[in-house]
């Protein structure tokens, strides 16, 4: 009994390792709600890895999308997501793959990915949004850290003492982490996200819209969301919903600069520091050159109902934002100003032609880093 | 669930291989008393362990002294215990607040301000064991004098969670025979309840959880046929889950070479309502016959006593299943049928001609039986008001 347990791990654990290097995502886009972790689905690195080795050669320049649900492409129909224009502009010298994740952040997700494939495609550049004032936690938000523990505990990530510090303190009991620690060995989840994808669902998940779903393979499911074009504009900007996001947009900047002294507004240094400190601490030295942040308005919609005074601000915040994240070594770029306002879907995410618009705008970034990191020719 | 974490899989592993390399019975049996502190403590925190572990110490004590007015009065801090950690709100919202709201308004901060956010882990059946164990040494049962087993008796992790609920002579001699020899049979076995519970649960009962909630807000809309199907995965979903819980349980146990009471023998073949509860949750029904039905005069002061008697003590077994009105509506439902079932021969006529009818074809009696146990699910799962527009949708194109 015990030498077939233990030949039924080894087994396990060479298949679930196997299998994700092999990849089993087929015809890959983006990791939409039904193989998200929106519908109890929890995708390793390995097999992000995997999902990487189907799409790019080590040859091409590795285009990584990390971050969250508006670099996944929420609103956007498989055919018209941005990373699909994006691919598009670029051209064949670069794959582009999306690995971001709805309620992701930067530092979780595609950019863990990309960090562990650093030797394997040496010519990468990670794309991610960051909030314009917001701090940046180097473990990523608690429902995706797991993709962070993944790595970490099979010894896959760079030193990076403000990461190590923070994962050496983790409760070394916690699920996640006791997961993370067995699917080192046995790589259970591997495995289960492939039965989950190829043969059959293994866990109901309260996402399936047609429950004649239920148990069919994961892979066969498919990428059902939404096209904000579908939605009549007053829909998407409805009316109940107004003040909320109003609140919001006018409050934008108000970290960065909470006050005005004789009409011009006063920079909170600490707050302002502590932003970049956040930047700082949150991806590796030697990987922020490779980096491409992206710092989005909210949508037209509001920002043009907003005083001017605020709208001012906001371009302050804004561009000093992107100047702070690259005095740090990142690429920046904020996006939205003039976008119209159907190119917005909601407050924050884009429409179709939103979508395109933003791929037009980041292609030229990707290219000029890209010879700026040597991959291409000036 | 406590089973499917990382940390009970890896805890009673360890568990087991320790103790099953362990020298000497006394270190075994000292050992799997700290490893079930740790998973108590682990679970429930220090907060939560810590009025079990009163509980314990008072029910001990009792014991130990033999005294009959000892042991009456620890039982009754068991069961006020059970009552204000885990009926207090409902007694104040449910019974107190329609009848005398001011009284419950001038109660409440006071009495809600004293509860813990969640009731101790596992309290139901501490105090259900603890008031067996009372029960038993008052009518001159030879108490635990051994504190380490008594501890064991009280906190054994297998059990503590959700059961069975154990009986102390059967659970000490067991334990005693585990710490004293290792038989490789059990091992086996363990595994074999171990991976039985974990895909009733896991594989079927989650997946049958799926399936009631989806329908759940479309019932109403269904054809009779879709909700009698809703109705079978409701019976099916509660079988699973509580079964494989059980059979972890008593995996676990068995591993360890102990053995736990059985809790389930396929309730869904009985052919009555008695046959039903002999096979359904068997630790818990026998507890409240014999804890219960029994002292308050069982079947022996006539029909009438005999029916109300059945009727207290599954309104009693429906409030222990959790605090709220439809747990008692179904425990009385229950009741109702057991007293139906043991009226309906004493009409005259009509009583031999429905037993012959029983008797001549039996899957009448199987199936009336299960109609009225499934249709008793919706009274377990649903607002009493919801259930009740459920059931007549049952009957109703």
């Amino acid at each position: 009994m015990i030498i077939g347990f233990g030949s039924a791990l080894l087994l396990l654990a060479w298949s679930g390792r196997r299998l994700a290097h092999d990849g089993f995502h087929e015809k890959f886009v983006r990791f939409h709600p039904l193989i998200a972790p929106d519908s109890n689905y929890r995708p390793t690195v390995a097999e992000m890895q995997g999902v990487v080795r189907e799409i790019a050669r080590p040859d091409q320049i590795l285009v990584v999308i990390a971050g969250n649900s508006i670099l996944l492409g929420v609103g956007q129909p498989v055919g018209s997501i941005w990373s699909q224009r994006l691919q598009e502009l670029l051209g064949p010298d670069y794959a582009v793959v999306n690995l971001a994740f709805r309620g992701s952040s930067p530092t979780t997700g595609g950019t863990i990915v990309a960090e562990t494939l650093r030797e394997e495609y040496p010519k990468q550049i990670l794309i991610a949004n960051v909030g314009a004032t917001e701090a940046i936690d180097p473990l990523g938000t608690g429902d995706y850290r797991f993709i962070v523990y993944d790595a970490h505990f099979k010894g896959l990530l760079l030193p990076w003492p403000p990461r190590d510090t923070l994962l050496e303190a983790l409760p070394p009991l916690s699920e996640q982490v006791l997961n993370a620690r067995i699917d080192r060995w046995i790589y259970q989840n591997s495995f289960w996200n492939w039965w989950s994808t190829q043969i059959g669902f293994t866990f109901p998940t309260p996402m399936l819209p047609d429950l004649a779903d239920a148990f069919n393979a994961r892979g066969s499911l498919p990428d059902r969301e939404n096209d904000y074009d579908d939605f009549p504009f007053r829909t998407r900007f409805a009316p109940e919903f107004e003040a909320r996001n109003m609140e919001i947009a006018a409050a934008r900047s108000s970290d960065f600069y909470p006050k005005q002294v004789d009409g011009e507004w006063q920079l909170d240094h600490q707050t302002y520091e502590n932003f970049l400190a956040s930047a700082r601490n949150a991806f590796p030295d030697s990987l922020k050159s490779r980096t491409l942040l992206l710092t989005g308005r909210d949508a037209p919609y509001y920002t043009r109902q907003l005083a001017p005074e605020i709208q001012a601000r906001d371009d302050l915040a804004f561009a000093r934002s992107v100047a702070g994240l690259e005095s740090l070594g990142f690429a920046a770029m904020q996006y939205g100003k003039d976008y119209d306002a159907s190119q917005y879907g909601d407050r924050t995410h884009l429409t179709k032609s939103g979508g395109a618009r933003l791929a037009a705008d980041v292609a030229p970034h990707v290219r000029e880093l890209a010879a700026k990191l040597g991959y291409i020719e000036p | 669930m406590i089973f499917t974490t990382y940390w009970f899989l890896i805890f009673a592993a360890l568990v087991v291989l320790v103790f099953r390399v362990l020298p000497h019975p006394a270190i075994r049996m000292t050992f799997l008393a700290v490893a079930s502190l740790v998973f108590h403590v682990h679970f429930a925190g220090p907060a939560g362990m810590a009025p079990v572990m009163v509980m314990m110490a008072i029910t001990y004590g009792a014991g130990m002294s033999r005294k009959p007015w000892a042991c009456a009065v620890a039982m009754a801090l068991n069961v006020a215990a059970l009552a204000f950690y885990k009926y207090t709100a409902f007694l104040l919202a449910g019974v107190i607040a329609p009848w005398a709201p001011e009284i419950a308004k001038s109660l409440e901060p006071s009495l809600v301000g004293l509860l813990p956010a969640m009731p101790p882990l596992g309290v139901s059946f501490f105090a259900f064991e603890f008031v067996h164990y009372l029960f038993e040494v008052r009518r001159g049962g030879e108490p635990v004098r051994n504190p380490l087993k008594f501890l064991l008796f009280s906190v054994f992790f297998p059990s503590l969670v959700a059961g069975p609920i154990k009986r102390y002579p059967q659970f000490i001699a067991s334990l005693e025979a585990a710490c004293r020899r290792f038989n490789p049979s059990d091992l086996s076995e363990g595994l074999r309840r171990i991976a039985l519970g974990f895909v009733k649960k896991v594989l079927i009962a989650d997946n049958l959880t799926f399936f009631v909630d989806h329908y759940h807000p479309h019932y109403a809309e269904m054809g009779l046929a879709g909700r009698w199907m809703f109705l079978g995965a409701i019976g099916f979903r509660i079988l699973m889950d509580f079964s494989g819980y059980s059979d972890i349980a008593i995996g676990v146990a068995r591993l360890l070479g102990i053995r736990l009471p059985e809790n389930f023998n396929w309730p869904y073949v009985a052919r009555s309502i008695g046959d039903f509860w002999q096979r359904w949750h068997m630790s818990l029904s026998s507890w409240i016959r014999d804890y219960v039905y029994i002292p308050l005069g069982g079947n022996r002061h006539g029909h009438v006593r005999r029916v109300m008697n059945g009727l207290i003590a599954f309104g009693l077994c429906g409030l222990w299943h959790g605090p709220a009105w439809n747990f008692v509506i179904w425990g009385l439902y229950h009741g109702a049928g057991l007293a139906v079932a043991a009226s309906y021969q004493r009409i005259p006529g009509l009583g031999q001609t429905v037993t012959a009818a029983f008797a001549k074809e039996p899957l009448i009696a199987w199936l009336l039986t299960q109609i009225f146990v499934f249709v008793g699910w919706l009274w377990f799962f649903y607002p009493a008001p919801e259930a009740w527009n459920m059931i007549k949708l049952l009957f109703l194109p």
